[in-house]
């Protein structure tokens, strides 16, 4: 489990690495001119912030929804990790970790729409 | 300034900030913060929101590698971030409650503690012939780790306390959108005696687990500029990987205290902003 896990890890964050990369580049070849706008907080508009709402966005090819798609790869990381380890434990039959893993399972999926 | 220039700007600082982070063995996002919010004047939620991004970033490179090579005990991550992730939901929580001013404030003095606690000495305690802790046993938490050619082998103890701190290093997590990798560490080594380096290679498996737990709450308040994510994440990434790579060749003795001076110089000018005093 922890090889398989270790392979995970490491092609999803080089996944979302290279997606954001993408985005980032093409978005600064349009918009190097443009005033950062960082200092102010406004809070990112709702094609930002909700994941289908950022793939669809991205599919169109808007450069910001990109980088946003690769920073949910990148977020969804650690998700695949423990749903992983909950089939890697029911494998194992090792109730007391399955336990434990759908409890981390559960409460990722209640922040996601907290 | 334009975007360009800005952009580069925050990429070069994020890989210094990731190449210094894994020097002294403090996460990129506790430095990076600092930097975004007191040299570049991002408002604070923004820079909390790329740090995370760039904490998950390096928790999957780094412990990927501790993974395969069998350092992290994966029984110990998984049972500890029960307590990680619900911390960190409610600290998540908390930081939309909190104005910028209290956030900068509780960052300094997080920022300054976690400085504090790099320099305390890295012995172990020996705990392979330890009384039997019966929850350390019942969680099969005991293991071993691939030391020096041999397999060193150690029994974890003080599981309540460990849990408990554990809860805190969750709450800040959230709060401040860091890897708080100073508390998780503190947590095992300290209080459940577990071997300085399985302590931080388990750290780096569960920092990211318990950041996911704050991204929800994160981009649904629109902390995630993406804009400011991508060379904060690349970057501290590419930084943390270099310094991970560079770490065995160079002396780093005199590196960390002249950098931990410089951190606890930020972490002062974090307070500072926070109760509104211009330094």
């Amino acid at each position: 489990m922890e090889k398989v896990l270790s392979l995970l890890m490491l092609w999803g964050v080089l996944a979302s690495a290279a997606i954001m990369l993408l985005g980032g580049v093409i978005y600064l070849f349009h918009h190097a001119g443009g005033v950062p706008g960082d200092h102010v907080f406004r809070g990112e508009p709702q094609d930002l912030r909700d994941p289908f709402m950022i793939l669809k966005s991205a599919a169109e090819m808007h450069t910001r929804s990109v980088i946003q798609l690769g920073v949910v790869v990148l977020l969804l990381n650690p998700f695949f990790r423990v749903i992983l380890a909950f089939f890697g434990y029911l494998k194992e039959r090792d109730f007391a970790y399955l336990g434990v893993s759908g409890f981390l399972i559960a409460i990722l999926i209640y922040s996601f729409f907290a | 300034m334009n975007e360009l220039e800005f952009d580069l700007l925050v990429a070069a600082a994020s890989v210094l900030a990731g190449f210094i982070g894994s020097l002294i063995g403090l996460g990129g996002g506790m430095i990076i913060v600092p930097v975004l919010v007191v040299f570049l004047g991002i408002d604070i939620r923004y820079a909390m929101g790329a740090a995370l991004a760039s904490v998950i970033a390096t928790s999957s490179g780094a412990g990927a590698a501790y993974l395969r090579d069998g350092v992290s005990n994966m029984r110990i991550g998984m049972f500890l971030c029960v307590a990680t992730t619900t911390g960190a939901v409610a600290g998540a929580w908390l930081s939309g409650v909190l104005n910028a001013t209290v956030l900068s404030l509780i960052f300094g003095v997080v920022l300054l503690v976690s400085a504090g606690l790099s320099l305390r000495s890295k012995e172990d305690v020996d705990t392979s012939e330890a009384p039997i802790d019966p929850i350390a046993a019942k969680l099969r938490l005991n293991g071993s780790f691939p030391d020096g050619g041999g397999e060193r082998f150690y029994r974890v103890q003080g599981v309540p306390g460990g849990f408990a701190m554990m809860f805190v290093a969750g709450i800040l997590s959230g709060l401040l959108g860091i890897g708080s990798g100073a508390f998780k560490v503190l947590a095992m080594d300290q209080i459940m005696h577990i071997p300085f380096k399985v302590s931080t290679a388990t750290s780096n498996f569960m920092i990211g687990v318990t950041a996911a737990a704050s991204v929800g709450i994160y981009m649904g308040r629109g902390y995630f500029d993406p804009v400011l994510v991508f060379p904060v994440a690349l970057g501290v990434l590419v930084g943390a990987f270099a310094g991970a790579r560079l770490l065995p060749l160079i002396s780093t003795r005199l590196l960390k205290w002249i950098f931990l001076v410089a951190i606890s110089l930020v972490g002062c000018q974090m307070i500072a902003k926070g109760l509104g005093v211009d330094l």
